[in-house]
C-alpha cells in the first residue's frame, strides 16, 4: 500500500518530468525535421508557409542539388579523406602507444608531452601558418596536405585511448609470443592489434565523423573543385537568381545522410565513442 | 580519470606498471625509434612546425607576394593596442559565459532527469539530445540561420501564430543578441555530448548513499546539489577544459553564420585571423594575432587549472 | 547486419565519388589539347551566362587543339573560393575579379600586367576611355575591366507611392524621412538593405549618397592620397550621421545585416519594400522575377542634405568587375586566353547583347539600340545625373575593409560616425605611409 501512495505523490512530477524531457527531445531533432521536411517541398509552398506538411514531394529539388557543385564528387572526396586518415590515425597511434605502453626509452617523455601539446594547443588557431607552409612547399590543392593535417589533428587522443587500452592487455601475451619466436612486427600486427578491436572502432567513429564534417582546413587548403569536400560543398547551394531555400536543405540533407544512417545503425558505439573521446581530453 | 576498457567505462587509478623490458641497449631503441620516429615526424611536420612558421611570419609584413619585410616588435606593439582584437577575445569571453552555464549547466539538469526513476523512453532521449553534434557545422550553421529568419523562421512561425508578434526579433542583426543567439546553436548542438558525459560519471557513485539519503528524507533536488555535484567534480573539470579549449578554436560557425557581423559584434578570435590573412591579405600580421590567440588560449587553461587544483585542495 | 550497412555505405559513397570524378575528366582525351580554365560566376539564369557560354563554345569550335572550360561558381561562393585559390596562387588562367581585388593580386605577383598585351591584341583600342582606373595601380593595368556599372541609382515602386499618397519623389533628406514615416505606417519597408556581404552598403547605397555631403573633389583627393583631405573632415562626419540617421528611423528592414543583396531584391520584386538602392544588373533581374512591379518603377537620385549640398544628382559610375590572367600561365596560355577574349568575347555583337541582356553598357565599343535596352536602364541612362566614384572600387584596400565593417556596425547602432571616422582615420594615414 505504501508504495501505492508513494507513487500517486510522485505522479504530477512523473509527469511534469517526463513532459519536459520530450519538449527537450523535440528541441533537439526539430530543427533537423524541418530541414528534411522542407526539402521535398516547392520553394513557393515553403516561402507561404515555412513550417506544414508537405501536399507535394518535390524530387526536383534534390535532383538539381545533385547537379550542383558536384556533389557526389565531394561525397567521395569526403569518403577518401576519412579512409586515408582511419588507416593513418589508427596504424601510427597503434605503434606509438604499443611503445609508450611496453617500454622505457630514452626521450619516451619527451616524444609523449609534444603529442600531448598538441591537444592543447587550438590547431585552427593555427590556420595561417598552415596555410603558408603548404604554399611555401607547394602542396596546396594537393590531397596529402589535408590527410597529413587531419592525421595530426587526430594522433594525440588516438595515442590516449590506444595507450590505456593497451595498458590493460596482459604482458603474458607478448612474453609467449617472443617466446614463440615472433619478430617485433609479428607479435604487433597478429596478437596485440587484433585485440584491440573496440578501441580501433572507436577512433575510426571518431575519425571518420571529424573528418567528416571539417570545415575550416578544407576550405584553405583544397579550394580547388574537384578536391573539394562535403563540408564545404554544402555552401555552395546558394544560386542567385532564384533564392530558393528548400534547394538548400535539399543540399543539406543529402550531405547528412550518411552520418545519420551511420547512426541508426551504430548509436551505441558512437555515443561511447564521442564520450571516451572527450573525457580523455 | 576514466578509462575505456574492453567496453566499458572504469576509474584507473594511477599506478605505473613495471614494463617487462627495458631498454638500454642502443640496438633495441633503434628499433624502437624506427618504429615510432616516422609518426612522430609526420605529426611534427603537420603541427609543430607550423608553430615555428607561424612565429617567424609574425615578425613581418608579408602580404603574400614576393616581398616580405621584417617588423621587429611592431606587430605585437600593434596587436596590444589592436581594438578588434580584443573585442573578439572579449566575445570569445562572453561566449564561454554562456556555454559554461548552458552546455554544463543544462547537461546536468538533462543528466539527474534522465537518472530519475521516473522518466521513461530513456534510451531514446539519449539518443535524440546526442544527435545534434554529430552534424556538420556549415550544416547547423545554415540551418538555423533559417531557423532565427524573421520571415519564414520557426521561431517568428511560432511567435506569429500565437500572436506574440513583437517578440519576433532579428536575433542575427542585434549587435547585443547576436552571441547570445549563437551561443544557444552551439547549446543545441553539444549539450547532448555533455550529458552523456555526466551521466558516465554519475555511474560511478555508490548508490548506497543516495539510497540513504533518500531514506532520511531529502528531496530530489536536495540530493543532486549537495550529493551528487560535489562527487562529480572530476568530471566537471574535465567539461570546463573542454569549454574553454573549445572556445578559444571557434570558428565554422561564426564564420557561416555571420562572418563576424552584424559590423563586428560577433567577431571572435580565430575568424579574425582568418579574415586578417585571407580577406586582407595581412599574412604577417595574421600570424600575429594567432600566436596571440594560441597565448590566450594557455593563460586560460594555466589559469583553470590553478582555479580547479586550489578547490580540489579545499577538500 | 551493421556489418553490411556500413561496407555498402562505404562501397557506394566511394563509387559515386570516383564515378563523378571520372566524369569530370572523361575529355581530357588527347594530351595536346591545351586547357584553359575561365573562372566566373555567369551560372545560368544569369544575364551574361549566354554571352560567355556561347562565346567559349565559338573559340573551342574554331580552335581544336585549345579548349576553354567555363568553371561557374554562384557568385557568393565565387568570392570565397576565388580569394582562397588566389591566396594559394592557384589562379586559374583567366579570371573574374573584383577590381579592388586585382589591384591587390597584382601587387601581389600572381596576375600579370595586361598593358602590351591588350595593345598587341588590338583590344585596346576597342575600349571605352576611363575604364582602366579601377584596376590598375600607378599605370599599370592589372584587369581587363567588364562593364561600365551604375550603382547606387534609387528604384521606387511608384504604384506603392500612389497607394500611401506620396505625390513626388522627396527632394531632401528632411522630406525623404517624412516619406519613409508615411510608408512605415502603410505596412510596407521604405527601403530594402541586404548588407551581409558588406559590399551592398557601401557599393550600392552610401558612395553615392555621400556625393551630396562631400562633393567629388574631396572625395578624388581622398583616393589620390594627396593628403588634404581626410575621414576627419564635418562633411564626412555629417554624412555618416545622416545615414545612420536612416538607420535609426526605420528607412531599411530589420535584417539588413543577414540579407545578402538578393534577398532585398525579392523584397521589393514582392512588394513588401517600396525602394532599393539598386545596380544596373538588378533592374534586368527585377523585370524577370516581377514584370509588373518592373513597369510601375521610377528612377530617382538620393536626397542630400536641405541645405549646402556640394553635388547634383549622382549615380556611380564604376567598372567593379575585371577579367584578368593568372601569373602562372605559359605563353601559349596567355595568348590564347587574349585571343579569346579579344576576339569572341569582347566583340560588338556580345557588347549589343550586355546591355540588352545585361542591362549594362559594355567596357568596349558597340552599338546601343536604344529602343532595346531595358526600360528602367533607359530611365537610369537619361536621368540627368553627375557620375561619382564606387569606394568598393578605388578606396586602399584596408581602409575599405574597416570602412564596409564600420558601415555595418554603423547601421547597427554598434558604432557611432565619430568612432568609424576615426578608425578609418588612422587606417588611411597609415596606408599612406606605405
Amino acid at each position: 500500500m505504501q508504495m501505492k501512495t508513494n507513487q500517486r505523490r510522485m505522479l504530477p512530477a512523473s509527469i511534469a518530468l517526463n513532459v519536459f524531457c520530450v519538449v527537450i527531445s523535440l528541441i533537439c531533432i526539430v530543427p533537423v525535421l524541418w530541414m528534411y521536411v522542407s526539402s521535398i517541398r516547392g520553394n513557393a509552398s515553403f516561402m507561404l508557409n515555412p513550417i506544414a506538411f508537405p501536399k507535394e514531394f518535390v524530387i526536383q529539388n534534390y535532383v538539381a542539388a545533385s547537379r550542383i557543385s558536384s556533389i557526389f564528387m565531394a561525397m567521395g572526396n569526403s569518403t577518401l579523406y576519412v579512409i586515408f586518415s582511419l588507416v593513418l590515425v589508427n596504424i601510427g597511434a597503434f605503434i606509438t602507444s604499443y611503445f609508450f605502453s611496453r617500454y622505457e626509452f630514452k626521450g619516451k617523455n619527451f616524444i609523449f608531452s609534444v603529442y600531448l601539446a598538441g591537444m592543447l594547443i587550438p590547431l585552427y588557431a593555427l590556420m595561417v601558418p598552415v596555410f603558408v607552409q603548404y604554399k611555401i612547399l607547394g602542396l596546396l590543392n594537393n590531397r596529402l596536405a589535408l590527410v597529413i593535417t587531419y592525421f595530426a589533428m587526430q594522433m594525440p587522443l588516438a595515442i590516449f585511448l590506444y595507450r590505456s587500452f593497451i595498458d590493460g592487455v596482459p604482458r603474458e601475451l607478448d612474453d609467449a609470443a617472443t617466446i614463440d619466436g615472433c619478430s617485433i612486427v609479428q607479435r604487433l600486427s597478429r596478437i596485440i592489434f587484433p585485440l584491440c578491436r573496440p578501441i580501433i572502432g572507436t577512433i575510426s567513429i571518431l575519425t571518420a565523423i571529424s573528418v567528416w564534417n571539417e570545415f575550416a582546413f578544407s576550405v584553405i587548403l583544397t579550394p580547388k573543385t574537384n578536391l573539394r569536400t562535403v563540408a564545404v560543398a554544402v555552401r555552395f547551394f546558394s544560386s542567385d537568381i532564384k533564392v530558393d531555400y528548400t534547394l538548400q536543405f535539399a543540399g543539406l540533407c543529402m550531405v547528412t545522410l550518411p552520418i545519420l544512417l551511420l547512426y541508426i545503425a551504430f548509436s551505441k558505439e558512437i555515443m561511447k565513442g564521442m564520450i571516451s573521446g572527450a573525457v580523455k581530453g | 580519470m576514466f578509462e575505456y576498457f574492453g567496453g566499458w567505462m572504469i576509474p584507473t587509478p594511477k599506478i605505473i606498471k613495471e614494463p617487462t623490458m627495458r631498454s638500454f641497449e642502443s640496438k633495441e631503441v633503434k628499433t624502437i625509434y624506427k618504429f615510432i620516429l616516422p609518426w612522430f615526424i609526420l605529426f611534427c611536420f603537420a603541427l609543430v612546425i607550423p608553430i615555428f612558421t607561424c612565429l617567424g611570419i609574425s615578425f613581418t609584413s608579408w602580404r603574400g607576394g614576393p616581398k616580405i619585410n621584417f617588423n621587429g616588435i611592431d606587430n605585437y606593439v600593434r596587436l596590444v593596442q589592436d581594438a578588434e582584437f580584443w573585442n573578439a577575445f572579449g566575445n570569445n569571453l562572453e561566449l564561454m559565459a554562456y556555454l559554461i552555464v548552458g552546455q554544463i549547466g543544462f547537461a546536468f539538469v538533462f543528466a539527474l532527469m534522465y537518472n530519475s526513476k521516473l522518466v521513461r523512453f530513456k534510451e531514446l532521449h539519449r539518443r535524440l539530445i546526442f544527435l545534434p553534434c554529430l552534424l556538420a557545422p556549415a550544416v547547423v550553421g545554415m540551418v538555423w540561420q533559417l531557423v532565427y529568419r524573421i520571415d519564414i523562421g520557426i521561431f517568428a512561425i511560432l511567435f506569429r501564430s500565437l500572436n506574440l508578434e513583437n517578440w519576433i526579433i532579428p536575433w542575427l542583426d542585434s549587435p547585443k543578441l547576436v552571441m547570445p543567439a549563437i551561443s544557444i546553436v552551439l547549446i543545441w548542438q553539444y549539450v547532448g555530448q555533455y550529458c552523456l558525459i555526466i551521466m558516465a560519471g554519475m555511474q560511478n557513485i555508490n548508490k548506497s548513499v543516495l539510497e540513504a539519503a533518500e531514506i532520511d528524507g531529502t528531496t530530489a533536488i536536495q540530493r543532486a546539489f549537495y550529493i551528487v555535484f560535489p562527487l562529480l567534480k572530476s568530471t566537471i573539470f574535465v567539461l570546463l577544459m573542454l569549454v574553454i579549449s573549445g572556445c578559444m578554436k571557434l570558428f565554422d560557425i561564426f564564420f557561416i553564420m555571420t562572418n563576424g557581423g552584424p559590423g563586428n559584434s560577433s567577431m571572435v578570435a580565430v575568424l579574425y585571423s582568418y579574415n586578417l590573412a585571407f580577406h586582407s591579405n595581412k599574412l604577417g600580421y595574421g600570424s600575429t594575432s594567432a600566436i596571440g590567440v594560441v597565448l590566450l588560449s594557455f593563460l586560460l587553461i594555466i589559469i583553470m587549472k590553478q582555479f580547479t587544483k586550489r578547490i580540489a585542495d579545499e577538500n | 547486419m551493421k556489418k553490411l550497412l556500413t561496407v555498402a555505405l562505404v562501397v557506394m559513397l566511394v563509387t559515386t565519388g570516383l564515378f563523378a570524378q571520372g566524369g569530370q575528366e572523361k575529355d581530357q582525351g588527347s594530351a595536346k589539347k591545351l586547357e584553359i580554365h575561365y573562372a566566373n560566376f555567369s551560372t545560368e539564369g544569369e544575364s551574361h551566362f549566354k554571352m560567355v557560354d556561347q562565346s567559349i563554345k565559338n573559340f573551342n569550335a574554331a580552335n581544336p587543339n585549345i579548349k576553354i572550360m567555363n568553371d561557374l561558381l554562384p557568385s557568393a561562393a565565387y568570392t570565397t573560393n576565388i580569394q582562397a585559390v588566389a591566396a594559394s596562387n592557384d589562379l586559374p588562367q583567366i579570371s573574374m575579379l573584383r577590381a579592388s581585388q586585382a589591384q591587390a593580386y597584382g601587387l601581389n605577383g600572381v596576375i600579370l600586367p595586361l598593358n602590351d598585351l591588350l595593345v598587341e591584341s588590338g583590344l585596346d583600342a576597342r575600349m571605352r576611355p576611363g575604364v582602366y582606373k579601377e584596376s590598375s595601380v600607378d599605370g599599370v593595368i592589372y584587369g581587363i575591366p567588364w562593364a561600365i556599372g551604375y550603382y547606387g541609382f534609387i528604384l521606387y515602386n511608384s504604384e506603392i507611392f500612389d497607394e500611401v499618397g506620396i505625390k513626388e519623389f522627396p527632394k531632401n533628406l528632411d522630406e525623404f524621412k517624412v516619406a519613409c514615416d508615411t510608408l512605415n505606417a502603410a505596412g510596407y519597408i521604405p527601403m530594402a538593405l541586404g548588407d551581409k556581404p558588406l559590399w551592398p552598403a557601401d557599393s550600392l547605397t552610401f558612395s553615392a549618397f555621400v556625393n551630396k555631403f562631400v562633393g567629388p573633389d574631396w572625395t578624388d583627393s581622398i583616393v589620390a592620397k594627396d593628403g588634404t583631405a581626410s575621414f576627419l573632415d564635418a562633411d564626412f562626419i555629417a554624412a555618416l550621421t545622416a545615414f545612420q540617421k536612416l538607420a535609426k528611423d526605420g528607412t531599411f528592414n530589420v535584417n539588413l545585416a543577414s540579407l545578402d543583396h538578393d534577398e532585398r531584391r525579392i523584397l521589393y520584386s514582392s512588394k513588401k519594400a517600396a525602394m532599393i538602392s539598386a545596380g544596373d544588373w538588378e533592374c534586368v533581374q527585377i523585370t524577370r522575377e516581377a514584370p509588373d512591379v518592373a513597369a510601375m518603377t521610377k528612377v530617382a537620385a538620393w536626397p542630400g542634405p536641405k541645405n549646402g549640398a556640394k553635388a547634383g544628382d549622382s549615380f556611380e559610375n564604376s567598372s567593379a568587375w575585371t577579367i584578368a590572367l593568372s601569373a602562372n600561365n605559359s605563353e601559349a596560355e596567355t595568348q590564347a586566353a587574349m585571343d579569346y577574349l579579344a576576339n569572341y568575347h569582347m566583340t560588338p555583337e556580345w557588347g549589343k547583347q550586355h546591355i540588352e541582356v545585361g542591362g549594362s553598357i559594355a567596357s568596349w565599343e558597340h552599338e546601343i539600340d536604344k529602343t532595346k535596352i531595358n526600360p528602367i536602364m533607359a530611365d537610369v541612362y537619361a536621368y540627368d545625373s553627375e557620375p561619382c566614384l564606387n569606394w568598393d572600387g578605388v578606396m586602399d584596400i584596408d581602409v575599405r575593409e574597416v570602412f564596409q565593417r564600420g558601415l555595418q556596425s554603423l547601421l547597427t547602432m554598434g558604432v557611432t560616425p565619430q568612432q568609424l571616422a576615426s578608425k578609418m582615420q588612422a587606417e588611411y594615414v597609415r596606408a599612406l605611409k606605405k
